[in-house]
């Protein structure tokens, strides 16, 4: 939280220094701009599109950090393991979407995703899994540790 | 012979080195050497060097080409990734649907310059859907493809209708709506 407040702050000082007036767009972090790109298509710009089949981000997402296994299963997800950024980059996407997207849905004191964490899991990405099921297991494992959230 | 002719030379050197300098002298400059060495990567040359932006990659042939005037030719700047018909051309306009046909939920995502500021943008395209294809004038049917992917990246390959979510997957034509200023 405390990051994101940061770079606010300098999006804000950046904003200041090109003048405002001549800004009319805001200037996106290259961890927004990554995710637009790579993800945003689908999970819609703010995070959130296509409730039906496409899995809401916004205000959600952070229930995975709730445990072990779910903080590791959004990284291994296929989409995101052979994302097509090196690692650096897709720790900054993960951080953008788990902790900007999802905002208060995170628990409490999360850690954010570092690069060498990133390049660990994203070794092991999921394949031939019933990808539904163990999503399943692991929000409700995220909902008996951190109370439900709003993703099932 | 030639073996000890060097070991003399080598010999007077190292005396005359000796004679001149000090232990103390060499430790004095090794300290400080040592103290300063990581200070140098602060000063101002570093600094620059890397605040330099990395080499910007040369301009596509759409790029090279794009105008900022006309929104309903395929050259227009914000067309660098679409592929499909403009809406503008379809009753519709760079950011909406013509009447009957219903945006996308989900959309396929590019970025392109603009020529007049020289900055990068994400633009979102959302397919307009639900009715069969907009039958405009030829020019109007446009395939820019900057940064796009072969179609075996399905996710990254703009080919596909992005209808995905609407009820119908009959394809209209196609948005261009600005996002936001790139990274």
């Amino acid at each position: 939280m405390i990051l994101w407040a940061g770079i606010g702050v300098l999006t804000a000082e950046v904003a200041a220094q090109i003048g405002a007036a001549a800004e009319p767009f805001a200037r996106l972090t290259p961890g927004q701009s990554h995710y637009l790109e790579s993800c945003g298509g689908c999970h819609g710009i703010q995070g959130s599109s296509w409730k039906r089949d496409i899995p809401e981000l916004r205000g959600a997402v952070g229930q995975f950090l709730c445990t072990a296994a779910g903080r590791e299963y959004i990284v291994r997800l296929p989409n995101v393991a052979f994302a097509n950024m090196d690692d650096r980059m897709l720790a900054e996407v993960m951080n953008f979407v788990v902790f900007g997207l999802g905002g208060s849905s995170a628990p409490a004191g999360a850690k954010q995703y570092s690069p060498g964490e990133v390049a660990a899991l994203r070794r092991q990405p999921l394949k031939n899994r019933q990808l539904a099921t163990m999503r399943a297991t692991i929000l409700a494992e995220t909902s008996a540790q951190c109370g439900p959230g709003r993703l099932e | 012979m030639s073996d000890s002719n060097g070991d003399r030379m080598v010999e007077r050197v190292a005396r005359i080195i000796a004679r001149r300098t000090s232990r103390r002298s060499l430790l004095t400059r090794l300290g400080v050497f040592l103290v300063a060495a990581p200070v140098f990567p602060l000063l101002p040359v570093s600094r620059a060097l890397a605040a330099t932006a990395p080499p910007k990659a040369p301009l596509t042939d759409f790029e090279r080409n794009a105008q900022s005037k006309d929104p309903t030719k395929c050259d227009y700047w914000r067309h660098c990734a679409i592929d499909g018909v403009i809406c503008g051309c379809c009753g519709g306009g760079i950011h909406t649907c013509p009447p009957g046909s219903e945006p996308s939920p989900t959309a396929w995502i590019g970025t392109c310059l603009n020529p007049d500021d020289g900055r990068s943008y994400l633009i979102a395209y959302r397919d307009c859907c639900g009715k069969n294809i907009c039958t405009a004038d030829k020019s109007c049917m446009c395939d820019g493809t900057d940064r796009e992917m072969p179609v075996y990246r399905p996710q990254g390959d703009n080919d596909i209708i992005w209808c995905f979510g609407q009820s119908s997957m009959s394809y209209h034509c196609s948005t261009a709506a600005l996002i936001g200023q790139a990274a």
